[in-house]
């Protein structure tokens, strides 16, 4: 791989991980602080309940590509695999193949959906937040999974890897 | 009938040809369903389950209490747990691994997970064990069995996912759990006295430690006690939702971390990612079950195994036993979060109309997770705690984890001839 795309890929992976920590964390302190202001307050936060939800989803999707590139997506590996250099290597770029069929159809129909909850004007009860954006933003974050494992299976696989 | 076990057989030779769980459970599911219902009805089921399960307050425990154990391995509180039961127990013999078993059951009190509990208790534990000369195997045994212990004693990760796939009070769960745990800490010390019966080498005794310095360490342990008491007596007590309990109890482990200076900016960043990832993961087989689980009731294979076993009119122990063989067998060979997901939507139906409560079913469950963990040939806690201790043969510690599966069995077959073990917590907790 040639070095800009190399950065490139560091870098996204990078935003990836700052996105999925400031969710996790996110998610911590709003539960924490609304247990507080219900508890010593007496209020809770309005429309906590359902940024609860948005940010529980956003976190599993954000942790989507990063999960999907680094191929920890659980496996059972208890049957070896041939021996043969070749075989090994067509076998996991069947396998990647498979997995980039199934998330690009993830991908879309997501989008899909997305167009019609933004076409319904669906919003959330409290906040009146788009759900509309945020399964665009489920689809894209599943697309950029797509194009990572899609990478992966064009340049090939890493040795350290193949194990 | 025929459909359904086409559908499982092919699932299974995607598995063993190592395509994730995930891309086999969803591919066979979609096309399943493509067959029953037709393209459209399949494609909007892919996103309808997503948004179903994904957008949901209810699975956000998930995150926050495996967030709780990463900052609690952090924040190194196994570290007092393990001196304080080394102190009341290390004298005795098999006691390093008696009290490892002691440590894990208490650490398990903090986090979910049987792996982080094994991974932490090997960095504590088998430095002591290796200084008195215990065997390799009855000490990684010892840690890859008390490990198991993360996930019956609440906070419980499977609990959490057998709760959402089944629709069953996690509070409940977590309170059932209790009880199991305890007797199954009994039984594990059992089985290291047994191992030092037929080998006392096996096992030396350490120094004697008086009352004074057992208390100190006793004292010590206030951390743990404390971050368990305010998650599950607030959720008890009716303070918190299991979410609330969930994110009170992380944002409780994070604190213990900063105070003990051992978070960088870069190490946090690292826990919350990774507690992310492993909630990706996590969410991600659950997709692939649900969507698998769509096709598997449309072609009416619970209703079909369950009128065939009470055609058989055998009775609901017997029933029972079956499935437990079953799982057994499936253990060996499967991975755990995958066992459950794959036939509990099958069993579950058929175990209530026999009438048993699907809190006791979820105890049973996870007992036989448990099993499946440190049975070979596929135990992860055996390979995670290979991964640690990368010098001990892979056949020692199976070896070292036998005496502890046949403990496994013992309490398994105690609690079912005594539902009420599990049962007697959650009826008092929750009155049902």
């Amino acid at each position: 791989m040639t070095p800009p795309q190399a950065a490139l890929i560091r870098g996204i992976s990078a935003l990836l991980d700052l996105m999925a920590a400031a969710l996790m964390f996110s998610l911590m302190a709003l539960t924490c602080v609304d247990v507080i202001c219900r508890y010593f307050f007496g209020t809770p936060i309005r429309g906590g309940l359902e940024l609860i939800e948005i940010m529980m989803v956003l976190l599993v999707f954000a942790g989507l590509p990063l999960v999907t590139a680094r191929r920890e997506h659980v496996t059972v590996d208890m049957v070896p695999v041939s021996a043969q250099r070749w075989l090994r290597r067509l076998h996991l770029a069947a396998v990647d193949a498979i997995g980039v069929i199934c998330l690009s159809v993830a991908s879309w129909q997501l989008w899909v959906r997305g167009d019609r909850a933004i076409a319904l004007g669906d919003v959330t009860s409290q906040l009146r937040l788009p759900i509309g954006a945020v399964i665009y933003l489920m689809s894209a974050l599943t697309a950029v999974a797509v194009l990572a494992l899609a990478t992966r299976l064009v340049v090939g696989q890493s040795p350290a890897k193949d194990q | 009938m025929e459909k359904s076990l086409i559908a499982f057989a092919i699932v299974l030779v995607l598995i063993f040809l190592r395509v994730p769980l995930l891309f086999s459970m969803s591919l066979v599911g979609f096309v399943g369903i493509v067959l029953e219902l037709g393209l459209n009805p399949a494609l909007a089921a892919i996103p309808n389950t997503i948004i179903e399960a994904g957008m949901s307050y209810s699975l956000s425990v998930l995150p926050l209490f495996v967030l709780m154990g990463n900052f609690a391995v952090r924040a190194r509180l196994s570290e007092e747990l393990y001196a304080a039961s080394y102190a009341f127990l290390g004298h005795r013999r098999g006691g390093l691994a008696s009290a490892t078993i002691v440590a894990s059951g208490g650490f398990g009190a903090i986090c979910g997970s049987s792996i982080a509990t094994a991974v932490t208790m090997a960095k504590v534990a088998m430095p002591s064990m290796r200084k008195y000369g215990y065997s390799d195997a009855l000490a990684t045994g010892s840690i890859a069995a008390g490990g198991t212990l993360g996930i019956l004693i609440p906070p419980s990760v499977i609990m959490i996912i057998y709760g959402i796939l089944t629709e069953t009070n996690i509070g409940a769960l977590f309170a059932a759990g209790v009880l199991p745990g305890l007797l199954a800490i009994c039984c594990y010390i059992g089985a290291v006295y047994f191992t030092t019966i037929r080998d006392p080498t096996a096992g030396p005794r350490a120094e004697r430690m008086g009352w004074g310095q057992r208390m100190r360490t006793l004292r010590s342990i206030w951390g743990v006690v404390l971050l368990f008491s305010i998650v599950m007596g607030g959720m008890y007590g009716g303070v918190f939702t299991p979410t609330e309990a969930a994110g009170v109890g992380a944002g409780g482990a994070f604190v213990f971390a900063l105070f003990r200076r051992v978070l960088t900016v870069r190490s946090t960043l690292n826990v919350l990612v990774e507690s992310a990832c492993t909630t990706t993961t996590m969410f991600s087989i659950l997709i692939g079950a649900l969507l698998f689980s769509t096709y598997i009731n449309y072609t009416g294979m619970p209703e079909e195994l369950r009128d065939f076993v009470m055609r058989l009119g055998s009775s609901p122990l017997l029933v029972i036993l079956a499935m437990t063989v079953i799982y057994l067998v499936l253990g060996c060979v499967l991975e755990s979060i995958s066992m459950i997901l794959l036939t509990v939507p099958v069993f579950f139906p058929l175990v209530a109309h026999l009438g048993y409560d699907p809190v006791w079913f979820g105890i049973y469950v996870v007992c036989v997770v448990e099993i499946s963990l440190i049975t070979p040939p596929v135990g992860l806690n055996v390979f995670v705690l290979k991964g640690v201790l990368p010098d001990v043969p892979l056949r020692t510690i199976f070896r070292g984890v036998m005496p502890f599966v046949a403990a496994d069995i013992v309490r398994l077959a105690l609690l079912i001839a005594f539902p009420s073990i599990s049962l007697v917590l959650p009826k008092l907790l929750f009155n049902y």
